[in-house]
């Protein structure tokens, strides 16, 4: 039969040689996907609070994956242990793989020794959103900031992360700001380590 | 009128009304013809005066454009990693199998989604693809497998064993963005893992009218040799006026 | 109502310029007659309610494709008048003009139908159309907030449209 000659079959997919990672779909299938999880999700809730815990659990499912698939691919099973090296993993080498490109920028809050911001003008899966007035502050974002603890969370950094839209003077749509507040053992730990 | 202004160009498909020294040309043009009509207000009467003409003849309109390859839309699409799309899809299904518990209901939940995005993104895929009628099953089930997989998912699936009236066929997926990372655990062998694709496949011919139903026939999790997707048409379902004439 | 005829365009009317807005309204329809979007620019005289209205257009451009189909002189296939048709079979018109007003049409096999209603003197608007299709693409139907089949209601989509539509000379 025409094509399934291509397919090659391996009987267990540990077998399988792990994907280069090089593979790539069209955005608007993407955009598909998560617009039907966020539909799916909002039948599932009575209010936006519990949209976005639903989506950043989705999220964190998929970061904790991304993180697994990176470090065996990209880096030889090695892991990032220090706070600063972490979030340049993530604001780097996660975004470049999910997204395409380094994140727009990653900054220590000023208030709070244990916050940092990852910041991106257009945030892919905020791309085609408008927010009817209804919904108020939703953040799509949530999913994002969803995969972010899921690749902290599951390399040792258990924090709180949250997404939020933060104006932008002279521009039009806001841009997203991933906040990131690390547990305090995650501090207690740094601190010993100098 | 025609002839006088434009003599040459014209190739009249029908004539209806005539009268002499027009005062004004108006025209309207559909997809094969166009109609010219003129309105003359004469001293007592009024003369109305219809030309069909083949709208190739007509001064600038314009050509149809030709549908576009699958592989020339997906090269100018945007595009993002695989993995992000295959982990979020992974992401769904373990959502839906952790709230619905039973594997029958996220095979139905699975299919209504892919349904629900297939009545979508058929609109994508009419505005980037230049397809402007999905008449013929045939023609239509072809385009699917060359364009639509293509430039969706980049991936190209061919059509095979049509039955002999032609309104069965199946798509055979030579690759499937879905299922990479993925094995399915003991407790969830009657999942079937890809069923948003059945029902993207059948939300998007629905809206153009064919109303089919959509079963897999192999699957590779399931330990088959390929994906393959048995499409039936049942029936084309004709636009009717939506509203009742009392309402 | 003169479909197709006409005396002369009324000298009343403001000459169509390509700095000023020339669009009137506009109709988006799916294909269960469902109005997603209406709305105007410059529309000083309105007779109906909106829903009388959106329901007279849409029956308007139902009957007329209707009728074209029936006098196309090219096709061999016939139906009676009034006939179900689907959508992208047979023949369409995509615009007429009055001595007032020009009525853009476009329809996809999917049953989406774009109505742009103009100043007379516009030139040919079938690819504008398809750019507000493309707009209609890209922001409502990405959209994870959009439910198929409602009023169309975002912000962003409003605006492009908007902007758009103004260009058009």
């Amino acid at each position: 039969m025409i094509g399934v000659g291509k397919i090659k079959q391996y009987s267990n997919v540990l077998d399988k040689p792990l994907s280069k990672g090089k593979q790539e779909v069209s955005l608007s299938a993407f955009a598909f996907l998560f617009s039907e999880l966020v539909q799916y999700n909002q039948t599932q809730v009575d209010n936006i609070a519990e949209l976005e815990r639903r989506l950043e659990d989705a999220g964190y499912a998929v970061g904790a994956r991304v993180l697994e698939l990176l470090c065996h691919r990209d880096k030889g099973n090695r892991r990032e242990t220090r706070l600063l090296g972490i979030l340049s993993f993530v604001h780097s080498t996660v975004w470049k793989v999910l997204f395409g490109k380094v994140a727009d920028s990653l900054e220590k809050g000023t208030e709070h020794e244990d916050e940092y911001m990852i910041s991106e003008k257009e945030l892919l899966v905020n791309r085609f959103i408008s927010i009817p007035k209804d919904m108020g502050t939703f953040n799509c974002g949530a999913f994002v900031a969803g995969i972010v603890r899921g690749v902290l969370d599951s390399a040792g950094f258990p924090a709180v992360v949250t997404a939020h839209f933060v104006p932008m003077e002279g521009q039009q749509r806001p841009r997203t700001t991933i906040l990131i507040k690390f547990a305090e053992e995650v501090l207690r730990r740094e601190a010993r380590l100098g | 009128m025609g002839p006088e202004r434009n003599p040459k160009t014209t190739r009249l498909l029908g004539l209806f009304w005539i009268t002499r020294n027009p005062r004004l040309l108006r025209a309207g043009l559909g997809h094969n013809y166009a109609i010219q009509s003129i309105e003359q207000r004469g001293s007592s009467q009024i003369f109305n005066f219809t030309v069909l003409s083949s709208r190739k003849q007509i001064k600038g309109s314009m050509p149809p454009v030709a549908p576009r390859s699958g592989d020339a839309i997906f090269a100018n699409v945007e595009r993002v990693n695989a993995e992000l799309f295959t982990l979020t899809y992974g992401a769904i299904v373990r959502q839906l199998l952790t709230d619905l518990e039973e594997v029958e209901e996220v095979n139905k939940q699975l299919d209504q989604m892919g349904y629900n995005i297939g009545i979508r993104l058929v609109d994508e895929f009419l505005a980037k693809s230049n397809v402007s009628r999905c008449v013929d099953f045939k023609e239509t089930a072809d385009v699917i497998a060359k364009v639509g997989f293509k430039m969706f998912l980049g991936v190209t699936a061919s059509v095979t064993n049509w039955d002999a009236d032609g309104t069965s066929c199946s798509f055979v997926l030579e690759d499937n963005p879905l299922v990479d990372f993925v094995e399915l655990p003991d407790t969830c062998q009657g999942l079937y893992y890809c069923n948003i694709l059945s029902g993207v496949i059948r939300g998007a011919l629905e809206m153009v009218s064919m109303k089919t139903e959509v079963t897999w026939v192999r699957d590779m999790l399931r330990g088959d040799d390929a994906f393959e997707l048995q499409v039936k048409l049942l029936k084309q379902v004709p636009e009717e006026y939506p509203y009742k004439d009392d309402e | 109502m003169q479909f197709f005829g006409g005396s002369e365009i009324s000298p009343s009317l403001p000459a169509s310029t390509a700095a000023g807005n020339n669009a009137h309204m506009i109709y988006v329809f799916n294909r269960n007659g469902v109005c997603l979007l209406y709305r105007e620019w410059n529309r000083p005289v309105r007779t109906l309610n909106a829903q009388q209205d959106h329901k007279l257009m849409f029956g308007l451009l139902f009957s007329l494709k209707s009728l074209t189909t029936k006098m196309d002189p090219t096709s061999l296939e016939k139906r009676n008048l009034g006939v179900p048709q689907l959508p992208g079979q047979g023949c369409s018109f995509h615009s007429f003009h009055t001595n007032t007003y020009k009525l853009s049409f476009m329809e996809t096999p999917s049953g989406i139908k774009i109505i742009l209603v103009t100043h007379p003197r516009t030139g040919d608007l079938r690819d504008p159309l398809k750019y507000i299709y493309n707009l209609y693409v890209e922001y409502v139907v990405k959209n994870p907030l959009y439910t198929p089949g409602t009023p169309i209601r975002f912000e962003l989509f409003n605006t492009a449209l908007d902007q758009y539509v103004r260009s058009l000379s």
